[in-house]
């Protein structure tokens, strides 16, 4: 891990805190569900990214644990969680007839974890309305697919790069330490089966947005 | 899944094995959130091991980093080896996070899953899911296998591939078990080479395919593909893979080549059982320094965990003595009899490691005491640790005939044993008795090998019933030697077949043959094809009244 995205991730990071101080403060004044729901969301975020950071910042390089996992079920707990939090941006788990998902595929579910729910977090920061969620088979790889109806990704890269080093804006709109790419990619890199590498691709999304695939040899 | 999981949850019983009181209360806290309120918790090994003996839990949670005695790993290796989990029974491991992908990555027995810390509820729940419904597709499988409906388990196997699950993968493993452990070792490698063109370099496909080669006594091929699998991303820590190379190694004659083969793999996974094998191995081939090293290691490991064994005490004494460190030898026995005291077994071995102990330091009349002592609680000579060492006592105190005779005992109650040979030659050479070498062992293993013969001898003369008296009682007189289990269990087939008809006394006692081989060869491949043998013995007389003995089947 480059010092400089260390460096990076821990001051966003304790933006983030602040945020969470601010949010715990204000329901100290005055309890409330949602906002404690809101905070406790913040929390979930803030140890995953800390689990995404300790993962990365270890430095031998990931070690991907395979066994025969379903990609079907791991878009479901993955929404499944991210419905526990929040409501919104809707969720559409997608299935496509010519291409459906395999019913088992080799990957390090925890590390998929990781990587597509640093993902999906992305996706619903800058989702207009929707989210969608795939997974297929394309070319003898598995590919996990995030879709989004916002911006796109250059749009959201300048709006961080923007955003950069104001916690009260952090606090309000999300944060992004840039490491869930840097993570996406190493786990891709960690997935090797008959010399194939993973990959992670950021691509337009048609009809607008941005378009995540994780691909799994 | 076809069924709502989450509906079962209530009827779970769990046991939360965690020694911190904090970590307890939020397990329980979090499993009550999932409608789960059958939980006990264990804070010790000890508590844990009771509370599995008195009742099944339906889920056990255990956290790896229990204590400094035992660890989750112990805990699971010990309640699988020792039944105190039903097959159903799901172990869940809580580990730390940054010790999570060391834990999972080198371990021989493996939970149904790994939840990492900060646990959450939601963590739980998933994995509740997919192992239940792990649980439930299988389950016609597992019932057929607790039934021991061999037919029944493949068809259900079959089933759930057949249906496309998302268990697959583990349809077919279960499939290719029951064909390795029926002897039907073509049709399984058929299957494991059908799962290598599903996912290529499948470890568990791999290895399977190596054993069904052994099996089929390709020893050389199976050593390859062995290699093949550690030396792969995937299965570079696959001990199992090791120990197959190893004994195709030391089948091959290469013993030292084994030793080596095993010194990887407790390089690879530095555990107790590991090191153990090692040190076993090492003090066979008569490599000391290195079984001291294993020995230690493994007592330091143990000490005052649940896995530790009375035996790695006496090795080490053993090799200690060996190395010419008596004095430390005797200390180490001095602290592990009072603990042992109620093991008459144990008294009698540590008692012939004193004995020797004294008789290198010149101290005759201390070595005779001892000796005397090891001897009043020594029964028949076996083929094991304890006889080889009372024999070297025995003939360290200059009595000759006895140890001789305790040695050829050793040899006879397991005359096709190579690791006894190895030890028993060890002894004589020790003693500066290497000439006898011949004279022991090869004595010894004639004379069983001529009851055997003169068996199949009456048998081929048609003498079936005096053919069976002769080998049975040879099997009175050595009931542990594998090598007569094997011949007794083969004629009674053979008998069967050419009497042509079921005998209830005859399958009963070839029944309990195999029962008996199954627990001093467990996995071997010879015990497998006898099974199979006399499955299709008594499904022939069931089927066919006329069934042809073949003579050549004596071999």
């Amino acid at each position: 891990m480059a010092p400089e995205l260390a460096a990076l991730a821990v001051h966003d990071l304790k933006n983030a805190l602040g945020g969470l101080e601010a949010q715990l403060q204000a329901l100290e004044a005055q309890p409330e569900a949602t906002a404690a729901r809101r905070a406790r969301h913040l929390c979930t975020s803030l140890r995953r990214e800390l689990v995404a950071f300790l993962t990365l910042y270890r430095g031998e390089g990931l070690r991907a644990l395979l066994e025969d996992e379903s990609p079907s079920e791991l878009l479901q707990a993955l929404a499944r969680d991210r419905l526990a939090l929040s409501p919104t941006p809707r969720l559409v788990l997608t299935e496509r007839l010519e291409a459906p998902p395999p019913t088992f595929w080799y990957f390090d579910a925890r590390l998929l974890r990781l990587a597509l729910d640093a993902a999906l977090d992305n996706a619903c920061r800058y989702a207009h309305g929707t989210v969608w969620l795939e997974a297929a088979e394309r070319d003898g790889a598995l590919v996990f697919a995030i879709e989004d109806d916002g911006p796109g990704f250059a749009a959201t890269a300048e709006a961080a790069a923007a955003r950069r080093g104001d916690s009260e804006s952090a606090a309000r709109a999300g944060w992004n330490t840039g490491l869930g790419t840097e993570l996406c990619r190493a786990v891709a890199r960690a997935h090797v089966h008959q010399g194939r590498s993973g990959a992670v691709h950021l691509l337009p999304r048609a009809g607008g947005g941005a378009r995540f695939e994780l691909v799994i040899p | 899944m076809s069924i709502n999981l989450r509906t079962t949850f209530p009827t779970l019983s769990v046991l939360v094995i965690d020694d911190m009181p904090t970590q307890q209360t939020t397990l329980r806290g979090q499993l009550q959130m999932l409608d789960i309120s059958k939980i006990d918790v264990a804070s010790t090994a000890e508590d844990a091991l009771r509370l599995m003996k008195s009742r099944q839990y339906a889920v056990v949670m255990c956290d790896y980093n229990l204590n400094q005695k035992t660890d989750g790993q112990q805990i699971l290796e010990h309640a699988r080896e020792n039944g105190l989990v039903a097959p159903h029974t799901l172990f869940f491991m809580v580990t730390a996070e940054n010790s999570y992908t060391q834990v999972a990555s080198a371990s021989e027995c493996k939970p149904d899953a790994y939840v990492l810390k900060p646990v959450n509820v939601g963590d739980i729940e998933e994995r509740l899911r997919t192992q239940l419904d792990r649980r439930h597709t299988l389950l016609a499988a597992h019932q057929a296998q607790a039934r021991q409906d061999w037919p029944g388990v493949m068809a259900a196997c079959d089933a759930v591939v057949q249906a496309k699950s998302r268990w697959t993968m583990a349809a077919l493993q279960l499939k290719s078990q029951v064909l390795m452990q029926l002897g039907r070792h073509e049709e399984a490698a058929s299957l494991f080479e059908k799962v290598l063109q599903i996912r290529a370099g499948t470890p568990w496909a791999m290895l399977g395919l190596a054993k069904a080669r052994k099996a089929a006594g390709l020893i050389e091929e199976a050593k390859v593909l062995a290699y093949e699998l550690v030396r792969s991303r995937e299965g570079e820590k696959n001990v199992e893979a090791y120990d197959l190379v190893a004994q195709c190694l030391e089948e091959q004659g290469d013993i030292e080549g084994a030793a080596w083969t095993l010194r990887d793999a407790a390089a690879v996974l530095p555990s107790a059982r590991r090191q153990r094998l090692l040190g076993e191995a090492a003090y066979r081939a008569g490599d000391l320094e290195t079984a001291k090293d294993c020995f230690n290691k493994v007592l330091k490991q143990t000490k005052g965990s649940i896995s530790a064994t009375a035996q790695d005490t006496l090795m080490l004494a053993q090799v200690k003595v060996d190395s010419g460190e008596m004095g430390e030898a005797a200390t180490l026995l001095e602290h592990a009899i009072p603990n042992n005291r109620h093991d008459p077994s144990f008294t009698a071995v540590a008692m012939s490691i004193k004995a020797q102990a004294h008789f290198k330091l010149g101290d005759a009349a201390s070595g005779e005491a001892a000796l005397a002592r090891a001897r009043q609680s020594t029964r028949k000579a076996k083929a094991d640790f304890g006889t080889v060492a009372l024999a070297k006592a025995q003939l360290m105190g200059g009595h000759e005939e006895e140890g001789l005779k305790l040695l050829s005992g050793a040899v006879a109650a397991d005359h096709e044993n190579p690791r006894v040979k190895q030890l028993i030659g060890n002894v004589l050479r020790d003693t500066g008795r290497e000439h006898l070498q011949q004279q022991v062992i090869d004595g010894a293993v004639q004379g069983l090998n001529t009851k055997v013969a003169d068996a199949k001898g009456l048998f081929r003369n048609s003498q079936i019933d005096e053919a069976l008296a002769a080998i049975e009682a040879a099997l009175r007189e050595y009931p542990d030697n594998t090598g007569v289990l094997l011949q007794a269990a083969q004629m009674n087939c053979l008998a069967l077949r050419l009497k042509k008809q079921l005998n209830a006394t005859m399958t009963e006692r070839v029944r309990s043959y195999l029962q008996r081989l199954d627990s001093l060869l467990p996995g071997s491949d010879r015990v497998a094809q006898m099974h199979r043998y006399f499955r299709e013995t008594t499904a022939a007389l069931t089927s066919a009244p006329k069934v042809a003995a073949s003579a050549t089947a004596l071999g």
